[in-house]
């Protein structure tokens, strides 16, 4: 991201001259309060939100000069994890990790393939029939992680995933984060908590008020938050 | 990587039963829609086919005086023939006339019992090719049988031929501007009930997009959808009507009903039908098309 800038029809600046570079391979924390600009700045990553100005590269390409075409190509190397896990209700667990798959047109057979394989990584194979809404939250977000991560994305956003989790559970969904960036898969995890900033020890971007306040190389975070 | 294409079809079905609610209530505004639209169809086409049997039986009487000496009868015939418009002639002696009124009197004949036929002037009765068989094209013939002095008196109810004429063209009239504000209303009722069904599926397309499903593969099936619900909708549309065009002969009462048969009171021909199903499926493609244009964009 270079010098990007997004202002809201209603004048509130959500983000202010940011600059993030993020390698392959990295796992970075963007860190701030509630309203501090994380999800938008995710947004603009995912490239479902545009910037009032400044540029969006990926892979060498500006992202903000591009069509909705490559925008959803794009998307399909992105994998995306949210609070509130955006499941399908009325589906089952492997319905909805199956789902992700259909919609970029892989053959069946490497669905359930794929499918099974990542519900025994997650460690819920034996629930793929039931509703999603008869498992745990922590249950839930593991679905949604795997969901994000079925089809190998080399990179992973995530936007405070851990924020309606319990301790153990905040535990259990950071052992598969930490797998997926051993694996060589890039994250960006956005959280308030600096609990979890020092305990795991990452590079950490500060922002508040939509401005980028410090950057830290791991495990250390100043300010409020 | 492109889903099949078969795929799409095979989504529309799904999300059609797994949104069974907002599907069955766009079927329903569908039906009511197509059925209101159907049913005055049904009531235009029965009276142009019964305009069309009245205008088959259009046709000129032309009395002739009784000095007419019948050796000038047959030369009246061929000159009659020649006119413009004319499709036939016929004369109709004095006798002929007492046979016909006796025929239509039936049972109650008895009261032309003392009266001679002399009494009924001989007359011709003029039968007039398609094109004329209107008020226009009847005076221009009347004014051309006119110049035999032979004839005292020339009837074609004109006056009801020119009410009849007058109304058929109202009713024409009425059925499009009607018909349009209809259609109009019809899109836009089925358009919004469509937005309803795809706003109810709101995070299902936002699922959708979050993991890089391509507008085609999000819109296409909702346009499948738009046009299964045009073709089930109308289809209900078209069996209610039938229903109900059998239903008012069972329950009429029964001096209507004699009456009706006399008159031919018809079905939409298959051709008119088919134009209503395939109507009902480009209402159903373009109201999906509006609601997901309006609401994906």
């Amino acid at each position: 991201m270079v010098h990007v800038f997004k202002t809201y029809p209603s004048k509130i600046t959500a983000l202010s001259d940011i600059n993030l570079e993020v390698s392959p391979g990295e796992f970075i924390f963007i860190a701030g309060p509630s309203g501090s600009g994380k999800t938008t700045l995710l947004h603009i990553l995912f490239c479902s939100e545009k910037p009032t100005s400044g540029q969006v590269i990926v892979n060498g390409i500006d992202m903000t000069q591009k069509g909705i075409k490559k925008i959803y190509q794009l998307r399909r190397k992105i994998g995306m994890v949210f609070q509130d896990f955006k499941l399908l209700r009325d589906r089952t667990v492997r319905e909805n990790i199956a789902f992700a798959l259909e919609v970029t047109g892989y053959p069946q057979k490497e669905i359930q393939r794929r499918v099974s394989a990542i519900l025994e990584w997650v460690g819920l194979l034996e629930r793929e029939q039931d509703s999603v809404l008869t498992l745990s939250s922590g249950e839930q977000q593991r679905i949604a992680i795997a969901r994000a991560v079925v089809n190998n994305p080399p990179l992973l956003l995530a936007d405070e995933p851990t924020g309606n989790l319990d301790n153990q559970m905040t535990s259990d969904i950071m052992t598969l984060f930490i797998a997926l960036h051993r694996q060589g898969t890039t994250v960006v995890f956005a959280t308030q908590s600096k609990e979890l900033i020092r305990r795991y020890r990452y590079p950490a971007i500060q922002l508040l008020n939509g401005r980028k306040v410090s950057s830290e190389t791991g495990g250390e975070v100043k300010g409020e938050t | 990587m492109r889903p099949p294409p078969h795929y799409g079809l095979i989504r529309a079905f799904q999300n059609m039963w797994r949104n069974l609610f907002p599907n069955v209530t766009t079927i329903g505004v569908i039906t009511i829609s197509v059925l209101i639209f159907s049913t005055f169809s049904l009531i235009a086409f029965n009276l142009a086919s019964f305009l069309k049997i009245w205008e088959e039986k259009i046709e000129v009487i032309a009395y002739l005086t009784r000095k007419t000496p019948i050796s000038e009868v047959q030369s009246l015939l061929d000159k009659s023939r020649l006119i413009e418009g004319v499709e036939s002639v016929a004369y109709i002696s004095p006798s002929d006339a007492m046979a016909f009124m006796e025929t239509r009197l039936g049972n109650q004949k008895n009261l032309l019992e003392g009266i001679q036929s002399t009494v009924l002037p001989p007359s011709f009765e003029v039968r007039l090719k398609k094109d004329y068989r209107n008020p226009g094209k009847i005076k221009e013939v009347v004014s051309q049988l006119k110049r035999f002095p032979q004839f005292e008196e020339i009837q074609y109810g004109q006056e009801w031929v020119e009410t009849f004429s007058v109304l058929v063209h109202i009713l024409r009239l009425t059925q499009w501007v009607l018909g349009g504000l209809l259609l109009a209303a019809m899109i836009f009722i089925i358009s919004n009930t469509l937005q309803l069904a795809i706003s109810s599926r709101r995070e299902e397309i936002e699922i959708m997009q979050l993991v890089g499903a391509s507008p085609s593969f999000i819109q296409i099936p909702f346009y499948i959808e738009g046009i299964v619900q045009g073709l089930l909708g109308s289809g209900l549309a078209i069996v209610f009507l039938y229903i109900l065009h059998r239903a008012v002969f069972l329950y009429l009462p029964l001096p209507m009903k004699e009456w009706l048969t006399r008159i031919p009171v018809l079905f939409l021909p298959p051709q008119t039908i088919a134009g209503i199903l395939l109507g009902g499926m480009v209402l159903g493609f373009f109201g999906s098309l509006v609601a997901s244009v309006r609401f994906l964009k």
